[in-house]
């Protein structure tokens, strides 16, 4: 497709009604220095790669910031960098200080946690989880049944603690 | 009313209109996009490299055997695992990265890092303190774990690929001299095809030699092809003791 100016106007609407969206994603995954930097980067993808029609593009962005934050991950780890602490470093799995709902939280799966997450904070149907998350609808609906049975059980199990505010940044 | 989601719901670590203002779309640098060409085959090398590869089903008892001593070679057990690694990176044009020679320990959740730059950091599991040799300072930095070296991530994805059957069996090679058995798996994220390599000791079933190797296009769209390597110098399980525990602590700056 040719960068037209049409395209660049589309793409120009998409990225500020969802700019916001994609930070606060990658703001409960990844640290949250690194937050505007993975959102530009997801958008700079984004443009390379935009369809000729995007009904509802905010599940496809969410794919796409799936696989920048798997490669941001990835060269973290490759060059031996301090990675956030699934337990309690990363803004993810820190849950806003409710500490049980954490401990159960990290007992879980990461195909858990993000059939979770898609559902409960980037707030998407069945079906656009599912696109986000690169799997059919009805892989994504038992995906999501299994995991929140796995979590309703993980917090019976886990003892109540005291909850407080771990601090915001890492 | 879901009130194991509304839990979650409730924990959002976001709060709404957060990053509401902050777009600026002039900001991005957003070049002509290229027209996709397709890429028949990006390694040509790999044909070649798959024609040599003996295939042994994961059920066939010499690969499980394999397998299952490299696993507990690499699994922590109760001892203090010692590695000593010298790394680099290969990108496709023959361009190389070196990583220099780094050691590790590794006792449960507890961990030292030493490179010979004199980078060096230790964790206890609860948070990283690092020694930056160019400040000469300590940072801690709570909250944070460390990322253990690949050839210790090698052994986790080692077992993930065993329960799904799907490592190979190669010819046997000559790594620094010693017979090693080479164990081999992908890694499937939906991204870039990654290919892990694991030469391993015939007789003690250690690591010698660990790569991973991935190829594909990168996030700009841009196709790669490296290869991280990780040749083993020393590889050995301390006995836990209060002495070698003391190899787990920051050494003196």
């Amino acid at each position: 497709m040719r960068d037209s100016p049409s395209r660049r106007e589309t793409f120009r609407a998409i990225y500020e009604a969802h700019h916001a969206a994609v930070c606060a994603y990658f703001a409960r995954r990844a640290p949250r220095d690194d937050v505007e930097d993975l959102a530009a980067e997801t958008f700079v993808v984004a443009w390379r790669n935009m369809p000729r029609t995007v009904a509802d593009p905010l599940p496809w962005l969410y794919a796409v910031a799936r696989n920048v934050l798997a490669n941001h991950r990835r060269r973290a780890s490759r060059r031996g960098e301090l990675a956030p602490d699934p337990a309690t470093g990363d803004p993810a799995e820190r849950l806003n200080g409710d500490r049980g709902l954490a401990r159960a939280f990290a007992r879980l799966s990461e195909n858990d946690r993000e059939a979770i997450r898609l559902v409960a904070w980037e707030g998407l149907s069945n079906a656009d989880a599912a696109r986000s998350a690169g799997c059919s609808g009805p892989a994504f609906a038992v995906r999501l049944s299994r995991a929140r049975a796995r979590l309703s059980r993980a917090l019976a199990e886990t003892p109540p603690v005291a909850t407080f505010i771990v601090p915001e940044r890492i | 009313m879901d009130p194991v989601l509304d839990r979650v719901r409730a924990a959002d670590p976001v709060d709404p209109g957060e990053f509401a203002g902050r777009a600026n779309f002039d900001a991005l640098v957003l070049e002509p996009p290229r027209r996709r060409r397709r890429r028949l085959l990006a390694f040509p090398g790999l044909a070649a490299v798959l024609a040599a590869v003996i295939v042994v089903p994961g059920s066939a008892p010499q690969a499980s055997e394999i397998i299952r001593r490299a696993n507990a070679a690499i699994a922590p057990g109760d001892g203090i695992l010692y590695a000593k690694s010298r790394a680099e990176r290969r990108g496709a044009d023959g361009a190389r990265e070196s990583y220099g020679t780094r050691e590790v320990w590794v006792h449960g959740a507890a961990m030292r890092w030493l490179e010979d730059t004199g980078n060096e950091e230790v964790s206890d599991g609860s948070g990283v303190t690092r020694f930056d040799p160019r400040t000469g300072k300590l940072a801690e930095h709570p909250n944070m774990q460390m990322v253990a070296g690949e050839i210790f991530r090698a052994g986790e994805l080692l077992r993930s690929a065993r329960a799904n059957r799907d490592v190979e069996l190669l010819d046997d090679e000559s790594v620094g001299g010693r017979d090693a058995h080479v164990l081999r798996w992908h890694e499937q994220r939906g991204g870039p095809t990654i290919e892990m390599t694991l030469w391993v000791d015939k007789e003690s079933y250690e690591p010698l030699r660990f790569t991973d190797h991935s190829w594909g296009d990168d996030v700009e769209g841009r196709p790669f092809d490296e290869t991280f390597t990780e040749n083993v110098l020393e590889f050995e399980t301390l006995p836990d003791t209060a002495q070698n525990r003391k190899l787990l602590l920051m050494g003196p700056h």
